[in-house]
């Protein structure tokens, strides 16, 4: 029952997150024209203004969230011509240096994101909500790519190499 | 010289991480981290690019518009506008590449993206042409060549990201693009013409006929008032490129929901999903972007850069046509909206040097991402008519170099005729 919650989780985490988002992008925004030329009362323009900045919160979670699942399905924009050149057994182990390169950068966004987060103390302007849980998209995001990351190398690694056609 | 090294550092560590295969976003971001070390800036600024980079409202429209023109693929709308141009145009020689053309003319006024204005067009046209006797690497070269207009005709999502880099009006570059895109379409459309006539492609046969013309009009109202709204709520006033973005979302949810009733959840939720993932994997980019940008400016290195060139040839028609030629090489293997980040702060401080209105520039710059999106190894337009019309990259790529020639003239004309590319934008912006 837990692993196949978990494998679900595994699944469809970021999948579902990305929706929520997507959807709460469109209609916050979608909103505030509607009440700017339909429904103009103070109250209203008010959360319009809500609105507006919850929208570019999501868009930066929608963001960093597109990017964890860029990761899993490996749509990330690389260069990967010149690893032709190799010879044909290295091809597929190519891609290490640079995960290993790649993975490190991570690690070092997740301790100074980490930093960012504790070091913040201010709200937000119009929804006064405190800025480090907004902040807190930066280490979840590079601690979620690097673990994308494993599982995907784990699973290049294990696979047979005859059928492997596989570009991170 | 503390300031050569720091261009050392900084372009070597990139073109290491990027040898190495490392994403384009997270290379730059490294690169920018190597240089940081080297400055008093502490490295928690770093992380808090990711943030305050990503944080630009204009932005926004571009997961709005990816996710538009998703939706608009699967929701009916393509069906009807090709039925339009096919009545107008279709009864030419080569008519219908020609349509072809033409509908991705106006799809790109819904769409700000060059792949998903080939997948919706060439997944109607390419079968359609092939079933007419044309042979499928023409129709697969005309429908990813149409494609990339898709750029150029507002709205576009390279427009948004140049006016932000550049600090432009948005609004005022998408009205730069229509004239440039306007003849761009034309030329191509007058060259499947004359490639139809040569070739014996033949018309459609289909008599020009009044009536016939406003039954499908008619029948297509609802899917031809879509740029209306897009375009006309920009210029009218009402919303913010950002905000007209969601619009489109919201007409073509309902358009393709409720009306023509084609698009199904699984569809909302696959376009959702892959709007966001591209999102994600190409603003990526942005916080990095954003350090690069500071350290650029902290070290003086485009005024160096320029230094270097104007040292060679001080010829602005010279160094933009070098220009050029070095941009169409990057993209070939760059992905265009990291191009423009990365590219624009070094480029734009030497073209004001020589007097080049940045307008100008972006309209170039525009134009010669379409002709990467041509050429492999990343031409991503290829890879949609690839996978549509089960040709390989190679054969299509060979299909589409008379029209990259083609399109390389266009770029040469508005080298030499400024005016074409700038007097939208400051009609709009009133300059």
């Amino acid at each position: 029952m837990l692993k196949k919650g978990i494998l679900i989780l595994d699944d469809k985490f970021e999948e579902i997150i990305i929706v929520i988002l997507c959807c709460q992008l469109v209609l916050s925004l979608t909103y505030t024209v509607v009440v700017r030329y339909a429904f103009h009362t103070p109250l209203l323009s008010m959360i319009s203004h809500l609105a507006e900045e919850l929208a570019t919160f999501s868009f930066v979670w929608l963001l960093y969230f597109g990017a964890i699942l860029a990761t899993k399905r490996g749509q990330h924009f690389s260069i990967t011509v010149q690893f032709k050149l190799l010879p044909k057994k290295f091809q597929r182990y190519a891609f290490i240096p640079g995960y290993l390169g790649w993975l490190l950068f991570n690690l070092v966004i997740v301790k100074l994101g980490m930093e960012l987060v504790n070091f913040t103390s201010e709200e937000s302007m119009a929804l006064e909500i405190p800025m480090k849980f907004v902040y807190f998209i930066i280490p979840l995001s590079f601690a979620l790519i690097t673990l994308r990351m494993l599982q995907h190398s784990y699973r290049v690694l294990r696979s047979n190499p005859d059928e492997e056609n596989d570009n991170a | 010289m503390p300031d050569l090294s720091m261009i050392q550092v900084i372009f070597g560590s990139l073109v290491v991480c990027l040898l190495l295969g490392i994403p384009i976003g997270f290379s730059l971001g490294i690169a920018s981290l190597m240089a940081l070390l080297q400055t008093p800036i502490p490295l928690i600024y770093m992380a808090e690019t990711f943030y305050s980079g990503a944080d630009i409202f204009p932005l926004l429209a571009i997961p709005g518009f990816i996710l538009a023109g998703n939706l608009m693929e699967k929701s009916g709308i393509t069906e009807k506008v090709i039925n339009v141009v096919y009545e107008l145009f279709g009864n030419v020689p080569g008519g219908l590449a020609v349509v072809t053309m033409i509908s991705c003319m106006f799809f790109a006024a819904l769409s700000g993206s060059g792949p998903a204005t080939t997948a919706a067009i060439g997944a109607i046209m390419i079968p359609a042409m092939v079933n007419s006797g044309y042979p499928k690497r023409f129709g697969a070269a005309v429908s990813s060549t149409g494609g990339t207009i898709g750029i150029l005709i507002p709205p576009s999502n390279p427009m948004i990201m140049y006016g932000i880099v550049a600090n432009l009006s948005v609004a005022g570059l998408f009205m730069a693009g229509v004239i440039p895109g306007l003849i761009l379409g034309g030329v191509l459309a007058l060259q499947c013409l004359i490639t139809g006539k040569f070739k014996g492609y033949h018309a459609t046969g289909k008599k020009f006929s009044i009536s016939k013309i406003l039954k499908v009009i008619w029948e297509g109202k609802l899917a031809l008032l879509m740029p209306v709204i897009v375009l006309g709520s920009i210029y009218g006033g009402v919303a913010t490129p950002t905000e007209a973005s969601m619009l489109a979302v919201v007409y073509a949810f309902i358009l393709g929901f409720f009306i023509y009733r084609k698009l199904t959840f699984k569809n909302v939720y696959d376009s959702m999903l892959s709007a966001g993932m591209l999102t994600g994997a190409v603003l990526i980019i942005m916080g990095p972007a954003m350090a690069f940008g500071k350290i650029l400016t902290m070290y003086e290195i485009p005024g160096q850069i320029a230094g270097h060139i104007l040292s060679i040839s001080d010829n602005k028609y010279i160094i933009l046509i070098s220009i050029c030629i070095f941009l169409i090489f990057v993209e070939t293997f760059m992905e265009t909206l990291s191009t423009i980040v990365l590219l624009t702060p070094i480029f734009l401080p030497i073209l004001a040097k020589i007097g080049i209105d940045p307008v100008h520039f972006g309209i170039l710059f525009v134009i010669i991402s379409e002709i990467g999106f041509l050429t492999p190894p990343l031409g991503v337009n290829l890879y949609v008519a690839s996978a549509i019309s089960d040709l390989s990259l190679e054969e299509i790529s060979k299909g589409v170099i008379p029209f990259i020639l083609m399109m390389c003239a266009v770029v040469g004309l508005l080298i030499f005729f400024p005016g074409i590319s700038t007097w939208g934008y400051y009609l709009v912006t009133g300059k």
